[in-house]
């Protein structure tokens, strides 16, 4: 019944195609490509669109709201318990991702949720998701 | 059994790049099955078997099936330093004959030390 607490959580393997995006996330923005050729969104971001191979992909603005679309508890095993989760943002794409900042018994699908980030070891902040 | 003229190479593409400081290796290797597929005319929703070498980031031909978006049947990432790109065609083959696949992408990707 315990609130989560906030555990260690490993860098992020930043390279010069998700750059933008771990820089916006040290600004407190989540970002997401969207497709022009296709006009699908995608995530984790891609240079190339995964639905049509067409490279012409941007970043866009998320509203960093969304609902979980499933979820697990870790108990066993690490040092911390935490929730991981795929989020479903409002721009349609799943997000593999923590749920935080809350009781993690009282975690449940369709649950909606908002963007955080959390600080990481060594690296640039993640988004990570808490009930609304 | 011989499985000689149960499978042909249909495409194939070289990276123009060379020192690819701007790019992630996921994305190298996306830009290679692009350019082959180009050449072979085909679409990426033809393609259901996938190979490739410790070189390709992640968990290999898992992470870049993800990257790609493929709808895989068949995948192998037997690596054995810079022949695993002749065995994966070789298996390729092989598995197309069995049909386990019907077109399969292999990712040949040589990554140089870095400066
Ligand atoms: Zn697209």
């Amino acid at each position: 019944m315990n609130p989560s607490q906030d555990r260690k959580i490993p860098a992020p393997a930043v390279n010069p195609e998700n750059q933008p995006y771990f820089d916006a996330a040290a600004e407190g923005k989540l970002l997401i490509k969207k497709c022009i050729s296709c006009g699908e969104f995608h995530h984790y971001p891609r240079a190339l669109c995964p639905f049509c191979f067409s490279d012409q992909t941007e970043w866009r603005d998320a509203k960093g709201t969304g609902s979980i679309y499933t979820h697990s508890v870790l108990r066993r095993g690490v040092p911390v318990p935490y929730c991981i989760a795929y989020v479903t943002l409002d721009e349609g794409v799943n997000v593999l991702t923590n749920i935080v900042d809350c009781d993690l018994d009282a975690v449940k699908i369709g649950m909606k949720v908002r963007v955080v980030f959390k600080p990481t070891d060594g690296g640039p902040p993640v988004p990570m998701f808490t009930p609304v | 059994m011989s499985i000689k003229g149960k499978a042909c190479i249909v495409g194939a593409y070289e990276h123009p790049t060379r020192k690819a400081g701007d790019k992630s290796v996921a994305q190298l290797h996306a830009e290679v099955a692009k350019g082959a597929l180009e050449d072979a005319g085909l679409a990426k929703q033809d393609v259901d078997g996938y190979f490739c070498a410790g070189d390709a980031p992640g968990l290999g031909p898992l992470s870049m099936a993800h990257y790609l978006g493929l709808s895989l049947r068949h995948m192998a990432s037997t690596d054995t330093g810079g022949s695993s790109y002749l065995i994966h065609v070789a298996h390729a083959a092989q598995a197309i004959a069995a049909g386990k696949c019907n077109v399969a992408q292999e990712n040949d990707f040589c990554e140089f030390s870095q400066e």
